[in-house]
């Protein structure tokens, strides 16, 4: 299975934040999810990845494509959704389709027709009219009607309502059964993630934290409820994180490292993105 | 790039109404009341930088330039199309420039084809030739004092504009010709190589 995104070591310096040796893989036919807080490095991460920002160090590749390189002809192939999609407010539906029919080669006015009608997008509206979560369905028609083999969404379901965010949602697992087809997702809203990813990435202050399969960390981790005294006990490189509380103590611990006969609890991505970023702050 | 003409093309004509509205108007007032000197001929090849420029800042204003970045557009093909839209605006307008001298009471430029050529372009494409650069390199926020600067420059050089006829008198006529309409195309050329390089540099 060929690689949609490879990143060795991908480095950028401003002043005041840097994203430090990015190290990412996303096969294709899958969804990777890149959690993180506000300024974490997600667009940056992005940005880099689409030759919008030239790094500092390190390499990475786009469906196959160095991103040192002229990345123009494989940008045919990668649609992207960013936190909000930079139409002039006038346009209306027609008008966005007809300047992007002679943007993309591969643009299908059939397939953005359908998109609209599927994500009731209001065709004689002008853009600037649109509400936030209107104007996030029309990026995301955009992004998939001109046949992408690659989407990366940049905070593309933060400021939905849950409707639409299901309906987004929908859409991208669609999109994934072709497996050829590829997404990155970027959010700070993981329980969205949670539901559609086959990976998980977490970045905190531009370092990736950790990368693995979705299922592979749900099961790799868990959440035991303890007493103080108990939590002592307990090897302290299996555990990644740990609340105290007037009850008592909330560790979530590597589940082969649990002592037997604990009752380990089922974790959250979000609840173990949360833990680890506190274990690192404490 | 015609995709970046098409859009334009909607920006301009919901946005810039009033670019052409005032150059009809003054169009007109220089048939109707057979205007003469050098602002009625030069007018309209003025607002076609306004219209360039304020296309500039509503790509600015939409964000556009970010969304751009995500397709498959390269930043040259960008500064191209700003480029050659704003040299297509000019070239067309220049045939109008002359009919308009020929209904003048008191033909601007002495009557001269050849000098109301040489500061139609040097109009349309000299000011426009410097200004583009910085608004490529800073953005409209920030190059909005030389906007101002060569805006002014502009002016002073419409107001003397019709002194180029005498002024053109010390040179043979055919060579001061030849200078005065290959300076702005030059400029123009320069300008575009400058422009292209400093706007790939440029964090959007």
């Amino acid at each position: 299975m060929s690689n949609a995104i490879e990143t060795k070591g991908l480095t950028k310096c401003f002043p005041g934040f840097t994203l430090e040796g990015l190290n990412l893989t996303l096969p294709s036919g899958c969804i990777l999810g890149l959690i993180g807080e506000n300024g974490a490095g997600k667009t940056t991460a992005i940005k880099l990845l689409l030759g919008m920002l030239k790094p500092d160090g390190g390499s990475a590749s786009v469906l196959g494509a160095d991103i040192s390189g002229d990345l123009q002809g494989v940008k045919e192939a990668i649609g992207v959704v960013l936190d909000e999609p930079g139409l002039p407010h006038m346009l209306k539906a027609g008008q966005v389709d007809k300047i992007m029919g002679r943007i993309y080669k591969s643009w299908s006015s059939q397939d953005f027709a359908a998109l609209l009608r599927r994500l009731a997008i209001p065709e004689d509206k002008p853009y600037g009219d649109f509400s936030r979560g209107m104007k996030m369905k029309m990026g995301l028609a955009i992004a998939l009607a001109h046949k992408p083999r690659l989407l990366l969404l940049d905070e593309a379901t933060s400021g939905l309502d849950p409707v639409v965010r299901d309906d987004v949602t929908d859409l991208l697992l669609d999109f994934t059964r072709d497996e050829e087809h590829s997404i990155l997702l970027s959010s700070h809203i993981v329980s969205d993630l949670e539901k559609v990813c086959d990976y998980i990435a977490f970045l905190h202050k531009g370092r990736l934290m950790l990368l693995e399969e979705k299922d592979a960390l749900l099961n790799e981790y868990a959440l035991l409820q303890c007493s103080l005294k108990e939590a002592e006990q307990i090897d302290p490189t299996a555990v990644i994180g740990r609340r105290d509380t007037p009850y008592g103590c909330r560790l979530i611990l590597r589940r082969d490292a649990a002592p037997a006969g604990a009752a380990l609890g089922s974790i959250s991505i979000e609840e173990l993105f949360i833990f680890m970023v506190k274990e690192e702050q404490a | 790039m015609k995709g970046l003409f098409l859009k334009d093309f909607y920006v301009a004509i919901k946005n810039l109404r009033a670019y052409f509205v005032m150059i009809l108007a003054f169009t007109a007032f220089s048939f109707a009341f057979g205007g003469s000197g050098g602002f009625f001929v030069c007018y309209g090849v003025v607002c076609m930088s306004g219209i360039t420029m304020s296309l500039i800042s509503f790509d600015e204003r939409y964000h556009w330039e970010s969304y751009a970045g995500v397709m498959p557009l390269s930043r040259k093909q960008m500064v191209a199309e700003k480029y050659l839209l704003h040299l297509l605006m000019v070239l067309v307008w220049l045939p109008v420039m002359v009919v308009i001298q020929r209904f003048q009471q008191e033909p601007s430029f002495g009557g001269s084809l050849t000098l109301l050529l040489a500061a139609g372009l040097n109009i349309g494409l000299l000011l426009p030739g410097i200004l583009l650069p910085i608004l490529f390199a800073l953005g409209v926020e920030k190059g909005r004092v030389g906007y101002y600067v060569v805006f002014l420059g502009g002016m002073i050089l419409a107001a003397v504009s019709d002194d180029l006829a005498s002024a053109g008198s010390f040179v043979p006529e055919a060579l001061g010709s030849a200078l005065l309409m290959l300076l702005p195309v030059v400029v123009y050329g320069v300008s575009w190589r400058i422009a292209t390089r400093l706007y790939e540099k440029r964090v959007l």
